[in-house]
């Protein structure tokens, strides 16, 4: 992953969570557990990025299961 | 947003052909082209009568639950549980749409326009400038919209001039000598693309003339289903099916053909600076109601707060998203489609029962009726009905009926261009007629048709 992204990615990451942090005080309890699991959703999901996770993912096979779409097409055409 | 803003019906048509159209030409039409050959551009009459389904049952719900959004009503009518899991589901498409989109675009800048760029910095470039405009409303995203779509509308229609010495009719023959089969099942395709505009539901509760609205709607569905329509022809025209089929980007690479003289040169660039804003605002659309979808849970109409955890999830879950140009590609031509159709098809079904059940608002046309005015606005809705069912069976008809020869197939191919364009027109007036009705009652005094 490229170096200036991370630096500008975990930088902007960082300030949004002190600025979140500070202000949460002033938002309704609903609205605070809806961005903490966005923020924990991302900081999860960052780390599966950085340990390759995603390469294990299989995208391509996980479409042709969901959709039958791709198959009725070949077969039949 | 609680404070009001107005956007006017054209500003509503123009937002529904970019957010319809731009989303097609990053991929999907070489998926087309590869199913129904010279034939694919009979491929979106099928979508777009999908897409006006769609639209006009949106309509109907804002006649019934006027000042609501497709999340709120949800929630009215299905209760916190149920209506909150189905809004869950509501917001896992949505998030499908776009990490689509937002990943295809970087892709597709990367792989044109900006090889040595890496992926992660062109995302995330247009992340910050998606959360730049999710402080705002839709009207400015409608408003920026109004100086890009016309000019990308514009372009797409000069194409056909522009690459005229390239061009070769033989290429599309014979028309309709691939089957109906085939036809259909390229129609089943672009239903993936047609079907976001769901998203409009999630600014529903702007709408104050929903038969106006709708009209609106009708018309960017149809600008979209013909001007695609028109590309198709030009692709297929310029470089044949063969070729177009095996290209990733193929609108790109049909613009690079354009060769007017020596010294104009490189006109992809110029095309595609008019075409990124265009397609900016489309994920922009995507991008609000994801927010407006968001705000629904916490209870309050102010998204604003969930804008940058929204973008950053939005920047990892598109990295992680589609590994490969390929894993988009087929999603987003033969999963998206299934996707939209068993969640949308259910869901909007049993809205329009609901909608039926619980009109409040009587009055749909805001025309006298028994006026010049509203004869023709009658005109223009049942032209427009005629044209759609006769593109249908003049497509039918000439695969069924009519022989193979060179003639037939022109005379199938004109007549059905002919009832397109005169669908499109059609929904120009239809909704020319509902605005000018409105201004005479003096409704009119508000800006538009549209808030947020």
């Amino acid at each position: 992953m490229n170096r200036i992204f991370m630096l500008l990615f975990c930088l902007l990451l960082v300030i949004s969570i002190i600025t979140f942090l500070v202000n949460r005080k002033n938002m309704p309890p609903r609205q605070q557990a809806i961005i903490f699991t966005l923020y924990g959703l991302t900081i999860g999901l960052m780390v599966c990025l950085q340990l390759q996770y995603n390469q294990i993912l299989p995208f391509d096979y996980l479409s042709t299961y969901i959709s039958p779409l791709k198959n009725w097409i070949e077969r039949w055409m | 947003m609680i404070h009001k803003q107005v956007i006017n019906h054209r500003q509503t048509a123009w937002l529904v052909g970019s957010v319809l159209m731009t989303a097609m030409m990053i991929s999907s039409l070489h998926k087309i082209v590869a199913i129904s050959k010279m034939d694919a551009w009979f491929s979106q009459i099928l979508p777009v009568g999908y897409a006006i389904v769609v639209a006009f049952v949106l309509a109907e719900l804002s006649r019934a639950y006027p000042g609501k959004n497709l999340f709120e009503i949800l929630f009215i009518v299905c209760g916190k549980w149920i209506g909150g899991f189905i809004n869950l589901i509501l917001l896992g498409y949505i998030w499908i749409i776009l990490t689509l989109d937002i990943k295809g675009a970087s892709e597709f800048f990367r792989q044109t326009l900006l090889p040595r760029t890496p992926v992660e910095i062109i995302l995330i470039v247009f992340v910050l400038l998606m959360m730049y405009y999710g402080r705002t409303s839709l009207e400015v995203a409608a408003r920026v919209n109004e100086i890009y779509f016309p000019a990308y509308f514009v372009l797409s229609m000069m194409l056909y001039f522009l690459l005229g010495n390239e061009y070769n009719v033989e290429r599309l023959e014979p028309i309709l000598s691939t089957g109906l089969e085939r036809i259909f099942a390229s129609n089943l395709l672009p239903i993936g693309i047609y079907g976001d505009i769901l998203l409009f539901g999630a600014f529903l509760h702007a709408s104050t003339h929903p038969r106006l609205f709708f009209a609106s709607m009708k018309h960017g569905i149809l600008i979209v289903g013909f001007t695609v329509s028109l590309l198709l022809l030009i692709l297929l025209g310029v470089m044949g099916f063969t070729i177009a089929s095996r290209l990733n980007f193929p609108i790109f690479i049909l613009v690079q053909q354009i060769h007017v003289t020596d010294f104009l040169d490189r006109i992809e660039i110029i095309l595609f600076s008019l075409w990124f804003p265009a397609f900016t605002i489309k994920v922009i659309v995507a991008y609000l109601a994801f927010l407006v979808c968001l705000g629904s849970f916490g209870g309050q109409q102010h998204y604003n707060a969930f804008n940058l955890p929204s973008g950053w999830f939005l920047v990892v879950t598109s990295l992680l998203a589609f590994p490969r140009v390929y894993d988009f590609d087929t999603f987003l031509s033969y999963t998206l489609p299934v996707i939209v159709l068993i969640i949308q098809i259910p869901l909007l079904l049993f809205l329009y029962i609901h909608a039926r059940m619980n009109r409040t608002m009587d009055t749909q046309v805001s025309i006298p009726k028994g006026t010049k005015l509203y004869r023709f606005y009658r005109f223009m809705v049942w032209m427009g009905g005629i044209a759609l069912v006769g593109c249908f069976v003049t497509l039918v008809a000439g695969d069924l009926l009519v022989d193979k020869s060179v003639f037939a197939g022109f005379f199938t191919a004109g007549m059905y261009l002919v009832f397109f364009f005169i669908a499109l027109i059609a929904s120009y007036g239809e909704m020319q007629a509902l605005n000018h009705g409105k201004q005479k009652l003096g409704q009119g005094k508000r800006a538009g048709t549209f808030r947020q």
